[in-house]
């Protein structure tokens, strides 16, 4: 019956899946864009995410509270709600940066306030007697993270951290409704042109799942590796 | 400068963790040519005694001087002292995720850039019988071998003194001889030792001078050989007597 009905959904008289086909290019070249999209993303987010993390446990007083401020502050919010606060808020500003550019940063600063989370928590999963020895030997503070911390750290923040690169995939198509030219934004000019809905939107959901299927299988094959070797 | 002893002078050294004083009033002068032994009941201040002395944390108040050097309050003045002593704690000094190698070479190469960093670190682990073992991590090695990369590592940048917090206490009887056959090594080669132990017999073989320790006070400093014998604080005679009884 499933199989049924996915045939008529699929193959219903009324589908027009030429449609697609001669929107091909628009669908790669949006896809392509996601994923540059999210890749860049991932790599200035977790820039943010270790700078508000080591700030969130900075001895400035000032610097943690900031940190801890923005932190809560993006958690709270609704990605789309960012979206079109920081797009529309500051416009004079950001209506002349380019629209990928406004898009990669946006979406940084918001899943980089999750990545604090996850690396501060790794941090802390570093037991006191690894910084006393790290002390004791005559580390200084930025040594005791480059040899001592971060690499332990690691082990313990990249599965949620490839979790999180998959939520900023598919965050990302949020990026359309201020026209960053991207995988949904294209999807949503191929339906205005042809009005077929499924034939739009199905692939987009299949395009969707080609990139985060394989970095959430990632995070799970990451989850038990380090479980496993200690 | 390693076979010149010690000379540890403390002049009302005080240290309070949040609202708990762990060292009150602490002032005493001693010169001891290789092993202070620090012993006492747990919790008494032995540890935190130590890491005072090894520049691992301030006192509150009182000053500190090691052989003739003034410590430091700050973080700045605390941290070129420190890199000068090699420091053993009771368990997990190593870095897991560096083998024995690397970790002995970790301080060579970053804190004293010594440019034969590599042959340094293999000459001491041999010395401590452990070629065998320079590839594996912590976890591949038993409680004595790490105790001993361990030793090493705090041994290889030529330290002024060594402080060995409680190196036996994670340790089952037989590694507990093995290291302890280490550390005897050590006295035999003149560089001078802080040592906290519960290991009463090795103490006694062992210490040039006892500092017993009690209620973040010094309760009885004496040569070893007479505090063993006959103890003077009512103190410790009565610790004795309860450790060496079984």
């Amino acid at each position: 019956m499933l199989s049924a009905f996915c045939w008529s959904v699929l193959a219903g008289t009324q589908r027009n899946w030429t449609a697609f086909w001669e929107y091909r290019n628009l669908f790669l070249k949006g896809w392509l864009s996601t994923l540059q999209l999210a890749g860049m993303s991932l790599v200035v987010s977790s820039i943010f995410g270790i700078l508000a993390a080591l700030a969130l446990r900075s001895v400035i007083l000032p610097v943690r509270h900031l940190a801890l401020f923005y932190v809560e502050l993006i958690r709270g919010l609704p990605f789309l709600v960012l979206i079109l606060l920081l797009f529309y808020g500051p416009a004079e500003v950001t209506r002349n940066v380019e629209r990928f550019t406004f898009g990669v940063f946006i979406l940084s600063f918001f899943s980089g306030a999750y990545i604090a989370e996850m690396v501060r928590a790794g941090i802390e999963s570093i037991s006191s007697s690894q910084w006393e020895s790290a002390r004791a030997i005559g580390l200084s503070k930025w040594q005791t993270y480059r040899f001592v911390v971060f690499p332990q750290a690691i082990r313990q923040i990249l599965p949620p951290l490839a979790g999180q690169f998959a939520s900023l995939i598919k965050d990302s198509s949020l990026l359309s409704v201020i026209g960053v030219a991207e995988f949904t934004q294209s999807a949503q000019q191929a339906f205005s042109a042809t009005y077929s809905g499924l034939e739009s939107f199905l692939p987009l959901g299949v395009g969707y799942l080609i990139l985060t299927l394989p970095v959430l299988f990632l995070s799970r094959y990451l989850q038990n590796l380090l479980r496993y070797e200690h | 400068m390693s076979t010149d002893g010690l000379h540890i002078q403390c002049q009302g050294v005080s240290k309070v963790f949040g609202d708990q004083p762990v060292l009150k009033d602490v002032t005493f002068e001693i010169r001891v040519p290789h092993v202070l032994a620090l012993i006492g009941p747990s919790g008494g201040g032995k540890s935190t005694l130590l890491r005072v002395l090894g520049g691992l944390i301030a006192p509150t108040a009182g000053t500190v001087e090691v052989n003739g050097q003034v410590l430091a309050r700050e973080e700045s003045g605390l941290a070129p002292y420190r890199k000068r002593i090699g420091t053993v704690f009771q368990a997990y000094n190593l870095f897991p995720h560096l083998t024995a190698l690397e970790n002995v070479m970790l301080p060579l190469k970053e804190v004293h850039h010594f440019p034969d960093a590599e042959n340094r670190a293999k000459a001491t682990l041999s010395r401590f019988r452990l070629a065998d073992h320079m590839a594996k991590r912590p976890a591949e090695l038993s409680g004595g071998q790490r105790q001993r990369v361990a030793i090493a590592r705090a041994l290889a940048i030529e330290p002024a003194f060594l402080l060995l917090d409680e190196p036996t206490s994670a340790l089952d009887p037989e590694m507990t001889a093995e290291v302890l056959e280490v550390i005897s090594g050590l006295r035999n080669e003149g560089r001078p030792l802080v040592l906290v132990t519960h290991a009463m017999g090795f103490a006694r073989s062992i210490a040039d001078h006892v500092l017993f320790i009690g209620e973040g006070r010094i309760i009885e400093s004496a040569p070893a050989g007479e505090f063993f014998s006959a103890p003077r604080a009512p103190e410790a005679a009565q610790f004795l007597e309860k450790i060496l009884r079984y």
